[in-house]
């Protein structure tokens, strides 16, 4: 059994310009101690997805329309408000991008992780400060600055308190939304080590929100491509880094300039990301895309194998696939 | 004549200021029925100011001493006063008195407070600190207290009256301003507008003041109501607007002694100045939610 | 050829209430007209301060700039003014970098109204119309406002806008960082096509070392205000000498698999740029760093040919 199962997930936001489709029929399965890249631009729909996990979608005007998110069997959207908060920051728990905003200025990072860990388990007082010190140290933080106020910290330590109080419960699902945006290179490292030595200690599953294809060939086994709400390839990370499948995330690609080679242009995506009010009645990639025939712009594509355990949403690629197959 | 140039610029104002997003706040704006009422009910005013002569029945300095003390009637609508003068007739030419003192007293307001307050937020350290401490000297006293010095300093009637008003306001506005300065000068469009050398003139006047606008109009529209009021009550104590000017104040103040017989001489002005005081306050918040719509989420 | 930039021991430090803040200390540079000079540094390091400074926008404390051979310091303000029509500068955030009251075309056409190039209204329109073309925005545009646009949208606006008084050095503070990846590569190809046709100068700010590497003749590596390496930008990725540019280039995530990293973790805590104290700044997180680096600040030297690297023990550290 997967741990986490997202089935035809919909959330759209009700908007006086219209309905916002953010997510649009999304399919997702996370396995024990896996971590899922989630891949996308702004406004791919990423972090709306991670909140309808969560049950936070705010509402109004954001109401989650269809669809069933199973989390260790159960299905998530059935459960009433109270079994909800205890799920939450127990069982799964969300990492947020800007540490510097996550954190309560006036309490001190010891209570702030002890309130979390009294919240869902019976401990006394001095059982919780025990828990909040071996996540201190387990995060890298020496435990004697349990005291000390969120601004003694400097951006990447405010990160790894954030992690700590995300995982004192022990989790079984961490939801990473753009984790180390905020921070700069050197910093982000040393917060990507330790994340995947934690989860590796912990046994957490961990879905891993960003638009940084670097960040996901460092942590993530599996890797979902999102695009306009929906996503668009899907496959483990070998498969989507070194057998590329939909034009979308290819295109990705040949956006980065990359260290390793020496480019001379590169080969953006042309236009822009569809309104997501106005999505387009075929491929929602179709306006962008160089490959698109004129069935593209008439009907959505499906989800395709291309190898085993390896999706990809385009017909164009689809066809090439059976023109092969038949040839042979 | 006066009030109604100074009412049509303002409102011209409204227009032309956010043809851009002008549109966007009046979607805002329309949705909010409270919003909507205030509008109207300022609109109405504003009107019956406008066409006072044409509205009112009489002179408001009619006196027809065979009819004193009048309950209301047909003829009458409101009834009459102890010297037997028309009181809806004075409540509509009143509406003049009341609504140009609420604005120039406002705009008196405005025009210090926002040229303070932005030459405080815009150049910052010594001029601020000296600025500011002026107005936290001011901010000590309470509005009304101020207001009521001055107006003795310079003697009863309209234009001091207004003076004493407008300036008693000024703390306010010059923090509201100084604030918003202080918001808009750390953007990003501000040094960029340097990088292509404006100069202070011109990056106070094309960059700062229309994005300053929202809070400065939205403090002015609460403002008005505000103004009216205190012109009111100085009237209603004797230092503002001297009779046989139809104040509204004055007016109460007149039908203070005949509440026991007569109670309508001090119920219409009473509701003039409410219902007056409601719209506006009613249009300024409208304004605010459809200006500012971060603030209202 | 001779350098359209030229920089010499140029200092900012910024008053604070706990002291003198460090943000630019004793940085000297060339930059020859029609290069990109890439300014790599984290959160903090002076790379913004620099830029500003460089086009005036803040007044450096000590040191010389001098553009076309003229010292920029000490100037009067009206030569100061006629000197930015040829300096401009596109900024990192491309949402509070336009005002937004002002249309598309009220934007562009500012600096030109500034500096009163067109003589009539009719002129002034065909110029915000052309400076629009170039950058790749359509004329429909002309009239919307920032809010309307998307990042990248705004973005081309920033850059008509620093291009329409015919600038020679551009200074580009983080320009693509806030624009998804795919928005990013369309920019960056703009602002080299742009750079070739007008044989523009920019200098080019950014925490992003594969954007850096793709754009820069030259990289110059700022630690804390310092200048702690400067070299051709493909020397730079094949040697490089100085402990912190080796940790730096180590952290990026590459999005390729299957390569192998040998991964340089930093350890310690990020001195103050407040009243440094003497030594070298990057001393309290180098694994080299030994008695002589918290006592004494090291000073550029030219390692290699037009390798540039401030560490005292950088022969000891690399094989040369």
């Amino acid at each position: 059994m997967n741990l986490l199962e997202i089935k035809g997930l919909k959330i759209h936001y009700i908007t006086d310009s219209g309905v916002v489709r953010a997510v649009n029929g999304i399919d997702l399965e996370i396995n024990r101690g896996e971590t899922l890249g989630l891949v996308g631009e702004t406004g791919a729909g990423k972090t709306t997805t991670a909140l309808g996990i969560m049950c936070q979608v705010p509402d109004p005007p954001g109401k989650v329309v269809e669809g069933e998110i199973f989390f260790e069997g159960s299905n998530l959207l059935e459960k009433n408000a109270r079994e909800i908060r205890k799920i939450r920051g127990s069982k799964i728990s969300m990492i947020f991008q800007d540490p510097m905003t996550a954190l309560n200025p006036v309490v001190t990072i010891g209570d702030q992780i002890c309130e979390v860990i009294r919240l869902h388990q019976k401990t006394s007082h001095a059982e919780s400060i025990k828990i909040a010190c071996e996540m201190l140290e387990l995060v890298g933080i020496p435990a004697e600055r349990i005291n000390e106020y969120p601004h003694q910290f400097s951006g990447g330590m405010k990160q790894r308190v954030v992690i700590a109080i995300a995982l004192a419960c022990k989790p079984s699902l961490l939801i990473a939304d753009e984790p180390t945006t905020a921070l700069d290179v050197t910093i982000q490292a040393q917060v990507l080590q330790m994340m995947d030595k934690l989860k590796k200690e912990l046994g957490t599953s961990m879905l891993m929100i960003t638009h940084d294809l670097g960040v996901v060939a460092e942590i993530c086994d599996r890797v979902a491509i999102m695009y306009a709400g929906e996503i668009v390839e899907y496959g483990t990370l070998e498969a989507i880094f070194n057998n590329t499948a939909h034009p979308y995330t290819k295109g990705l690609f040949g956006s980065i300039p990359s260290l390793v080679l020496d480019v001379e242009r590169l080969s953006p995506i042309d236009g822009l990301m569809p309104d997501p009010t106005q999505l387009p009645t075929g491929c929602s990639f179709a306006p962008r895309c160089n490959e698109k025939m004129s069935e593209c712009e008439e009907r959505k594509p499906e989800l395709f194998q291309v190898s085993p355990g390896h999706f990809s949403k385009c017909i164009h690629h689809k066809n090439e696939m059976h023109k092969e197959s038949r040839g042979c | 004549m006066k009030i109604v140039e100074k009412t049509t610029k303002l409102a011209l104002n409204f227009n032309t200021k956010k043809t851009g997003q002008g549109y966007d706040v009046w979607m805002r704006f329309k949705k909010n029925r409270l919003a909507l009422v205030g509008m109207f009910i300022v609109g109405l005013l504003l009107l019956m100011a406008v066409l006072a002569p044409v509205v009112a029945p009489y002179k408001f300095d009619l006196q027809d001493l065979l009819s004193t003390s009048q309950k209301p009637s047909l003829k009458h609508l409101f009834g009459t006063d102890n010297l037997g003068r028309d009181i809806f007739s004075r409540i509509v030419y009143g509406s003049r008195i009341s609504l140009f003192v609420g604005f120039v007293a406002a705009a008196i307001g405005t025009l210090v407070g926002g040229a303070l307050g932005s030459i405080a937020g815009y150049y910052g350290d010594k001029i601020d600190t000296i600025i500011m401490r002026a107005i936290d000297i001011m901010m000590a006293i309470p509005a009304m207290v101020l207001a009521i010095a001055i107006c003795a300093a310079l003697g009863p009637g309209l234009l001091n009256t207004m003076i004493a008003v407008g300036i008693s306001t000024v703390p306010r506005y010059a923090r509201v301003v100084r604030g918003a300065v202080l918001t808009v000068k750390e953007q990003e469009f501000i040094e960029a507008s340097r990088a292509c050398g404006g100069n202070d003139f011109h990056i106070i006047l094309k960059h700062i003041t229309p994005n300053c606008l929202a809070p400065i109009i939205v403090q002015a529209s609460l403002g008005v109501a505000d103004a009216i009021l205190a012109a009111a009550s100085m009237s209603f104590i004797g230092l503002g607007i001297q009779p046989p000017v139809p104040e509204w104040g004055a007016m109460l103040s007149a039908g203070r002694g005949y509440i026991r017989d007569n109670p309508h001489m001090v119920l219409f002005p009473g509701l003039a100045i409410m219902m007056t005081i409601y719209g506006l306050n009613l249009l300024g918040d409208g304004l605010r939610d459809a200006l500012d719509p971060k603030l209202k989420r | 050829m001779s350098a359209l930039l030229e920089v010499k021991n140029l200092k900012k430090y910024f008053k604070t209430p706990r002291g003198m803040l460090h943000a630019v200390d004793d940085v000297s540079f060339d930059l020859n007209s029609g290069k990109t000079l890439g300014v790599v540094g984290e959160s903090g390091c002076g790379k913004s301060t620099l830029g500003r400074v460089l086009i005036n926008l803040l007044e450096a404390t000590d040191g010389e700039i001098f553009f076309e051979g003229n010292n920029v310091i000490g100037m009067k303000k009206k030569q100061i003014k006629d000197l930015r029509q040829y300096m401009q500068i596109i900024f990192q955030d491309p949402y509070s970098s336009l005002d937004p009251r002002m249309s598309v075309s009220e934007i562009i056409a500012e600096p030109l109204r500034i500096y009163e190039v067109c003589k009539s209204n009719d002129e002034l329109k065909k110029r915000v119309q052309e400076l629009m073309k170039i950058v790749g925005l359509t004329e429909r545009l002309a009239n919307a406002y920032p809010h309307e646009l998307d990042g990248g949208r705004r973005q081309r606006i920033g850059i008509a806008r620093a291009l329409a008084l015919n600038p020679k050095f551009i200074v580009c503070d983080e320009p693509v960082s806030a624009l998804d990846v795919s928005i990013q590569a369309q920019i960056l190809n703009l602002m080299q096509d742009l750079q070739k046709e007008r044989g523009l100068t920019y200098l080019f700010i950014t925490h992003n070392l594969s954007v850096v590497k793709h754009i820069s003749d030259d990289i110059m590596v700022m630690y804390l205000g310092n200048m702690v390496e400067k070299c051709n930008t493909k020397a730079l990725f094949k040697r490089n000498f100085h402990p912190y540019t080796k940790a730096l280039l180590s952290a990026i995530p590459i999005p390729q698999i299957g390569i192998e990293k040998r991964r340089i973790l930093l350890e310690g805590e990020i001195s103050s740029p407040i009243n440094p104290k003497p030594g070298c700044r990057f001393a309290s997180r180098c694994i080299y760093a030994k008695e002589r680096c918290n006592s004494e600040q090291p000073v550029l030297r030219e390692i290699l040919a037009d390798h540039f690297v401030a560490c005292h023990y950088v022969e000891s550290i690399n094989i040369l």
